[in-house]
């Protein structure tokens, strides 16, 4: 459980760029806290999980199932921080090419961190416990067109997760996931099922960054660069899709 | 407390994949690995699904799956791992559809139905034995050369076959997670 609670909070941030490995990562900090919290207490776990990450630079773990320290090259060994693969004595989980993407999870955790404690005061999840960091997520390498964004709902019964479909070679289909994925867990946090101006909605506050008219327009889903599908999962495989042209540079 | 509690209610029913979209991506692996076994040229020695399905690490926004072919070295080098990966895509193309398939230097990616699919081959030592842990504890302690590279930060394609050991890894801490709580209980019943 601790585990998919931190990668549900980590596909709520973004880090640009951070994609291969990031869910592993995640995993291991969730069993590092697990480590520390004997008792299954989710929400202390999910704290130490949260303030492990903002202070990744103080992890220093060797996992001796498998191998032991001596396995571990002096090259790898050597590092600070250190977070070794259970598995594998050769991949340093913190080596210093993730440096740059944890700097930005810390400053997510420290917030998130905040905002656990506004919850607790209360006794319940309050809105933003998960809610998107930063609130506009502006900085994708590759960004959808503020004007070229249409949506309708279209009955696909095979889809079943959030995703993006490109349907032009340039479109980037993993830096624009992370967005369907993020805008996928706002609508997945809400109570009930979600429609279509709950995507309009979501898109306006995550991509656009403000309160944009969404108006009839005369267009075809398989003209545009790319879609966003979001499955409502109701007995006809309903799903809102949003069609988007993207900068191409 | 209440906020833990409702932690817990959030993650069961929010975070979690449904029984319904699990149990149709684990039919779908099943349909398209048993194809793959039986029609790949290459004789594949075991197959393994791992990631996060593997673990049971799935969330609901983001359900994908990991599958290793294990291949004797002895009967495809690593180097000629593009061999198996075509023929992969081959059987796909004929099998099921031809859509959303792309090829890698180490891996398939194939989208259907729903769901990717991530198909790696990796390298099964047959002198080790035929248990995951002696394969696991053989491939730590016989590094591959790194001649074979992924095009991907520079690690060893071989490394793939590790990736079961995490597998192991979650399983080993969940039931140790689990022995703690029966502990406790039976601490508790002591207590009482």
């Amino acid at each position: 459980m601790l585990a998919r609670l931190l990668k549900w909070w980590s596909a709520s941030v973004f880090v640009d760029g951070f994609f291969n490995g990031r869910s592993f990562r995640m995993e291991m900090f969730a069993v590092l806290a697990a480590q520390e919290e004997k008792n299954d207490d989710i929400l202390r776990g999910f704290r130490i999980a949260l303030d492990k990450i903002r202070n990744y630079q103080k992890v220093n773990v060797i996992f001796d199932r498998f191998y032991s320290p001596s396995n571990v090259p002096h090259t790898i060994g050597k590092q600070r921080p250190l977070l070794m693969d259970p598995a594998n004595p050769r991949n340093n989980l913190l080596s210093p090419d993730v440096h740059k993407f944890f700097d930005k999870l810390a400053g997510f955790a420290a917030v998130t961190l905040d905002r656990l404690d506004n919850s607790e005061r209360c006794g319940k999840i309050l809105p933003d416990l998960f809610a998107p960091q930063p609130s506009v997520w502006s900085g994708l390498s590759q960004k959808p067109i503020e004007e070229s964004w249409v949506i309708g709902t279209v009955s696909l019964p095979h889809e079943k997760q959030p995703r993006i479909q490109a349907q032009k070679g340039y479109v980037l289909v993993k830096v624009l996931e992370v967005a369907a994925h993020v805008i996928g867990g706002v609508l997945a946090a809400k109570e009930g099922s979600f429609g279509q101006e709950d995507v309009q909605r979501a898109i306006n506050t995550i991509i656009v960054g403000k309160d944009r008219t969404w108006r009839p327009v005369p267009c075809h889903f398989h003209t545009m660069d790319a879609l966003a599908i979001f499955p409502i999962h109701d007995s006809v495989g309903t799903c809102v899709v949003a069609g988007f042209n993207v900068e191409k540079s | 407390m209440a906020l833990a509690t409702a932690l817990r209610v959030f993650g069961d029913n929010k975070i979690g994949p449904s029984h319904d979209v699990m149990s149709c991506g684990n039919l779908l692996l099943d349909q398209l690995v048993r194809k793959i076994s039986e029609k790949s040229k290459v004789p594949v020695a075991r197959v393994a699904k791992n990631g996060s399905v593997g673990k049971k690490t799935a969330i609901s926004i983001k359900v994908d799956y990991d599958c290793m072919f294990f291949i004797d070295p002895n009967v495809l080098p690593m180097d000629r791992y593009n061999e198996f990966l075509e023929d992969v895509q081959d059987i796909l193309m004929l099998n099921f559809s031809s859509e959303h398939i792309m090829i890698s230097k180490s891996a398939i990616t194939y989208f259907y139905r729903g769901f990717y699919f991530y198909f790696l081959p990796a390298p099964f030592a047959r002198e080790a034995g035929n248990t995951v842990e002696q394969q696991l504890m053989y491939r730590i302690n016989h590094p591959l050369s790194t001649k074979v590279m992924d095009i991907y930060g520079g690690r060893c394609l071989g490394d793939h076959a590790l990736a079961e050991g995490t597998v192991i890894f979650f399983k080993y801490n969940r039931l140790l997670s689990i022995a703690c709580k029966i502990a406790q209980m039976v601490e508790c019943i002591c207590l009482c």
